[in-house]
């Protein structure tokens, strides 16, 4: 789906308050990353240093720390879990995040606590879209002038 | 939901307009930490109180170019650092040229109980 030229895979489920995208994996635990719409706020990531690997991470607080080009944000978690894995390769190449959002560029994978109590919070397909679209609107996003909102972020 | 404490860090800055390019650190620092969830205080002594100075924090570049120190001022408090400035005795400041992140004017003794109580002390 695409909301505002932002592309949006319909297969994921979404976190717009934390512009994050989620994919359930068949063990059980949940692959994380930034979606479009987060890329385009943040602009050229320079860093992404997420906690130690085993760490528990309660909802809402950070599991990583995005650097960017005029600041630094906490990448929070939509959901409270152990921190499985980071995606190595982004210590080498955060701009992979930029690159390939929904791909190379994910995040982190969380194993989520109590998943079933809260799965349907993160919605999929038109839901998600109509979440995104209300997110991109309480932010007062321009798609036309993403770029430069990007720059002037926080 | 009940979060864990968070590790509480003090930065102590003491770097000032002398030299420049050390004193954009300590904000960028605390900002990374405050993002990792740490409960961050920076605490202004020394020479690292002409900060404090409004003119000083709009003009002071730590890199030519860069970004004025204001902006990595606000950065960190974005983030949830909290702003201590040591009160020198003898040393008077006009409080209309401060920088309005300014939390709070602290006594050397409430210093000397951060140290003792805060898991982590850094000087930059």
């Amino acid at each position: 789906m695409n909301v505002h030229g932002l592309e949006f895979p319909d297969s994921l489920r979404y976190a717009p308050e934390h512009s994050l995208w989620l994919r359930e994996e068949a063990d059980g635990s949940l692959t994380v990353g930034l979606t479009a719409y987060g890329c385009a706020l943040y602009g050229q990531i320079f860093a992404f240093t997420p906690k130690r690997v085993g760490a528990r991470i309660e909802r809402e607080r950070s599991f990583g720390v995005v650097e960017f080009a005029k600041a630094a944000s906490s990448a929070r978690s939509p959901v409270s879990g152990e921190l499985q894995a980071v995606n190595e390769a982004l210590l080498k190449r955060p701009a992979l995040i930029n690159q390939d959002c929904y791909g190379e560029g994910w995040m982190v994978r969380l194993q989520p606590e109590n998943w079933a109590a809260v799965r349907d919070e993160f919605p999929l397909g038109e839901t998600a879209a109509a979440a995104i679209a209300e997110r991109m609107r309480l932010d007062n996003f321009d798609p036309a002038n993403a770029h430069v909102q990007a720059l002037q972020w926080k | 939901m009940e979060h864990p404490p968070s590790q509480r860090v003090l930065i102590l800055v003491t770097s000032g307009p002398s030299i420049p390019a050390r004193c954009a650190a300590p904000f960028h620092i605390a900002t990374l930490l405050a993002c990792m969830d740490a409960e961050v205080t920076l605490y202004l002594t020394g020479e690292g109180v002409q900060l404090a100075r409004r003119e000083v924090a709009e003009s002071l570049r730590a890199a030519e170019g860069g970004e004025p120190l204001q902006h990595f001022i606000r950065n960190a408090k974005q983030a949830g650092a909290r702003l201590l400035m040591c009160r020198q005795p003898g040393v008077q400041f006009d409080p209309a040229t401060l920088i309005a992140e300014l939390d709070e004017i602290s006594s050397g003794g409430e210093l000397a109980q951060m140290i003792l109580e805060y898991e982590r002390v850094l000087t930059l």
